[in-house]
C-alpha cells in the first residue's frame, strides 16, 4: 500500500484547499465531531449508526487498512469528508471493494467527493483489486449521478434493503466499476 | 439473543442424533476439523477461506451472537453441520439478515441443512428481521433449488462477484425472502416433504 503519498494538499477552489490522509486512531475525536455535525436529512442515509459512539469507537480499535481504508479530508484542523474502501480479504469476495464517501453540507459542489473516491480507486489499483462497488438508496439522487460521472454503473436493485434512520424502507441500488477492463 | 433452548437434541432422517448449540470459544479446533474434513470440491465454493487458521481463529475469538450466530451440529463428538445468521445491528441492513449452511460430507442427505435453515429462520424472526438473504454462485444449483423450495426467489446477480478457491470467477446470485412468508411456507413445506436435498457438493 502506498501510504508515502500522503498526506496531500488539494485545491478544491480558490478559496477552499484540504488536506487528505489515511485516518489514524487519534482521529476518533474528530471523526465523532464530523459526523455529529452532519444534519439530521445527511444521516438518515448513512449505512451506520453513526449517532451511536459505540459504532465509531469500534471503527478506531479495529483499524486496518487492508480490511478498510479511510481517508480523510481535513480543512484546517476539521474533518470535511471521510471516504472508506471496504474489502474482506480471505473470502470469495477477495477480489472486490466498496467505496463509502460521505463530504460535509459545506464542502459539498466543490469536487470532494470525486476527490475522495479517486484516492480510493488509486489504493483498489494498487491492491490489485479488480471490481469496485457502491451501495446507495435508490432515492440518493446526487451520490447515484456522482458515482455515475465517475464511471459507476447500476448493476443492481435490491428491494426494500435499506432501513433509514426513520424506519422506512428504500431500495438499495448497487453500482459497479470494473477495474480490469 | 435468547439462546436458553440449547443444547437440543434432534432425531435425523436416518434416525441418528444430533446436538444443536450455538457455536463458543472452545469450539475452534473442531471448527478448523470440520471445514478441513471438506473435499476441495466443496470448499471451492466456500465464502471464506477456512483453510486459513487465522480466518478461522477470528470467528471464535470474535463471537457476537448480535452479529454473528452460529449454530453447531455435534455428531458422535465432533462438528457435522454448521449454519449462521449473519446481521448487523446499527446498520441500515439491520431488517436483514443473510444465512449460510455447510453440512460435512456423511451428514448429507439426512435433512440437517434443512433443520439447521430452521433453527436460523426462527432466530431471525426472534430477533425482527424481516428479510433473509442467501448468497451463492449462479452455478450452485442443488443450493439455488433448495432455497427455492422455501420460497427464496432470485433477487439480483452481480457479475464475475466470486473468486473461488482456484482464482475462477463466478457470477453471485442473490436469493431473498420476506420472512414472514418464509416462515409460513416453511411449515407448510416441512410437512408435506421428508426432504432429501444437501448444499455445496
Amino acid at each position: 500500500m502506498l501510504l508515502d503519498r500522503y498526506p496531500k494538499e488539494v485545491e478544491l477552489d480558490s478559496s477552499s484547499r484540504v488536506t487528505l490522509r489515511p485516518m489514524i486512531r487519534d482521529d476518533e475525536d474528530v471523526i465523532l465531531e464530523f459526523f455529529e455535525s452532519l444534519t439530521e436529512q445527511d444521516r438518515l442515509y448513512l449505512r451506520n449508526d453513526v449517532s451511536n459512539p459505540w459504532v465509531i469507537r469500534s471503527w478506531f480499535e479495529n483499524i486496518d487498512y487492508k480490511r478498510v481504508f479511510p481517508v480523510i479530508a481535513f480543512a484546517g484542523e476539521k474533518v470535511v469528508g471521510n471516504a472508506t474502501l471496504h474489502r474482506r480479504p480471505f473470502s470469495w469476495m477477495r477480489h472486490i471493494a466498496e467505496i463509502r464517501i460521505v463530504v460535509s453540507p459545506q464542502f459539498r459542489q466543490k469536487g470532494l467527493a470525486r476527490i475522495l473516491a479517486n484516492e480510493l480507486y488509486d489504493n483498489a489499483i494498487d491492491e490489485e483489486l479488480e471490481k469496485l462497488t457502491a451501495e446507495l438508496a435508490a432515492d440518493q439522487k446526487v451520490a447515484l449521478k456522482v458515482f455515475s460521472r465517475i464511471g459507476f454503473k447500476k448493476e443492481s436493485t435490491l428491494k426494500d434493503y435499506v432501513l433509514d434512520a426513520k424506519g422506512d424502507r428504500h431500495d438499495l441500488v448497487v453500482m459497479t466499476m470494473n477495474l480490469s477492463d | 439473543m435468547d439462546l436458553k433452548e440449547y443444547p437440543k437434541e434432534t432425531i435425523l432422517k436416518d434416525a441418528s442424533q444430533a446436538i444443536l448449540r450455538p457455536m463458543v470459544r472452545e469450539d475452534q479446533d473442531r471448527l478448523m476439523e470440520f471445514f478441513r474434513g471438506l473435499s476441495d470440491a466443496d470448499r471451492l465454493y466456500l465464502r471464506d477461506d477456512v483453510t486459513n487458521p487465522e480466518v478461522v481463529r477470528s470467528w471464535s475469538e470474535n463471537i457476537d451472537y448480535e452479529k454473528v450466530l452460529p449454530i453447531l451440529a455435534i455428531g458422535e463428538d465432533r462438528i457435522v453441520g454448521n449454519a449462521t445468521l449473519h446481521r448487523n445491528p446499527f446498520g441500515w441492513m439491520r431488517h436483514v439478515g443473510s444465512i449460510r449452511i455447510t453440512v460435512a460430507q456423511d451428514y448429507r442427505q439426512k435433512g440437517l441443512a434443512r433443520i439447521l435453515a430452521a433453527e436460523v429462520f426462527r432466530k431471525a424472526l426472534a430477533s425482527g428481521l424481516e428479510k433473509l438473504v442467501a448468497e451463492m454462485l449462479t452455478e450452485q444449483d442443488d443450493a439455488r433449488r433448495v432455497f427455492a423450495r422455501l420460497g427464496f426467489r432470485d433477487e439480483a446477480i452481480l457479475k464475475d462477484h466470486v473468486l473461488d478457491a482456484k482464482g475462477v470467477k463466478h457470477d453471485l446470485l442473490i436469493m431473498s425472502n420476506d420472512l414472514n412468508l418464509l416462515w409460513t411456507r416453511w411449515m407448510e413445506f416441512s410437512e408435506s416433504v421428508s426432504g432429501t436435498w444437501h448444499m455445496e457438493d
